[in-house]
């Protein structure tokens, strides 16, 4: 047909080949219980440790998402040695270690040490071979004294989300207002974020030309 | 379609069966879907689909929505994100010595703007941002506006 009246421009997709694309997932209960017995065995061959290991809290990325804290991919090199953990035998006591991770805040290398040492005074470690006690491993009486064992250190050791939206303070409590307001503070880090190089310029040439005019 | 409502059977034994013999009856004469809207079809786009061609604005190479995630809420709002019986409590003034304290970072919002009015209640406001009107007329109602990074 040829464009005539006024009618609705046409946007047909007729070539999308649709039925190749479709996946069904008719193995859906079969999976589920496969998953299911896997973890089971997985429990039963690890037993009396727990089936995960232990993670990092962290906050997620982007601006949107950084209100929000989830589990890490592992503890960082400097939270290791700051809770006193060497770092060669952390992944061998069920603490995972991710090298590359960074602490940009004293606050999340706070939080990750706490959970470490938590972790750590929780801890029971079994010797390797029952009788040979070695430096390091929970003493005889602990290791027999052993009731309650966590099968998931995620159960154990939750990491909390998100504080709520509305609490309450006394009146006598109540922050001091921000000096000169929020508003115009805001507008006010802006310019000094958005003018930094130009401003450090122009002090760096003023401090050249009174250098200059002493010579 | 019936037999008997179509001329078809008429037509038969004329040579051009009534499409003509200067035009034809061809498949195609004008082109399929949407060919010529810039040729021979320019008067119909250009009358009723203006703006079907070109662009608007300017291009940004890798936008990515959550870098401007910005969510707002105006004053008139604000207590409503409060507990019903718990606003009541507050705003027939029968818990004189605490103050409610609105987090607002958790409850999915990041900037309070100053539409509406506020009763005359001292509270707290956390936000990332805050417009001028908004933290004006918070203080003046007696309350505070906190800033969380």
């Amino acid at each position: 047909m040829a464009i005539k009246h006024n009618q609705q421009i046409p946007h047909n997709h007729f070539r999308k080949d649709w039925q190749r694309r479709v996946r069904v997932h008719f193995d859906q209960p079969g999976r589920k219980l496969r998953r299911r017995n896997a973890r089971l065995s997985k429990a039963a061959a690890v037993a009396p440790r727990p089936v995960d290991k232990l993670r990092p809290v962290v906050r997620c990325p982007t601006i949107k998402y950084n209100r929000r804290v989830r589990a890490g991919r592992g503890f960082t090199l400097t939270e290791l040695k700051e809770a006193g953990i060497p770092r060669k035998l952390a992944p061998t006591i069920g603490i995972s270690v991710d090298p590359r991770r960074q602490n940009l805040s004293t606050e999340s290398l706070a939080v990750n040490v706490a959970r470490l040492k938590e972790y750590h005074t929780r801890l029971i470690l079994f010797p390797r071979k029952l009788g040979q006690h070695k430096k390091g491993d929970a003493s005889k009486e602990d290791v027999s004294a052993v009731k309650n064992v966590v099968t998931r250190v995620k159960l154990g050791l939750p990491i909390v989300r998100a504080e709520a939206g509305i609490s309450e303070i006394k009146k006598s409590d109540m922050p001091e207002p921000i000096e000169g307001g929020a508003y115009r503070k805001l507008r006010d880090l802006r310019s000094e974020a958005r003018n930094l190089g130009k401003r450090e310029k122009r002090a760096k040439e003023k401090a050249d030309e009174a250098a200059a005019a002493k010579k | 379609m019936p037999t008997h409502l179509s001329k078809t059977r008429k037509h038969r034994g004329h040579v051009s069966a009534g499409h003509g013999r200067v035009g034809k009856h061809r498949k195609h004469p004008g082109g399929r879907g949407l060919a010529g809207g810039q040729h021979h079809h320019r008067t119909n786009m250009d009358k009723y689909h203006p703006g079907y061609f070109g662009k608007v604005g300017m291009r940004y190479f890798h936008k990515q929505g959550n870098h401007f995630w910005k969510p707002v809420i105006n004053l008139d709002k604000l207590w409503s994100l409060v507990p019903a019986e718990k606003r009541d409590e507050y705003l027939s003034s029968s818990k004189k010595d605490v103050v409610p304290v609105i987090d607002l970072l958790p409850l999915g919002y990041s900037k309070v703007l100053g539409k509406g009015r506020l009763p005359e209640i001292p509270l707290v406001v956390r936000a990332r941002w805050f417009s001028k009107e908004a933290e004006r007329k918070i203080t003046e109602a007696g309350g505070v506006v906190e800033l969380v990074a």
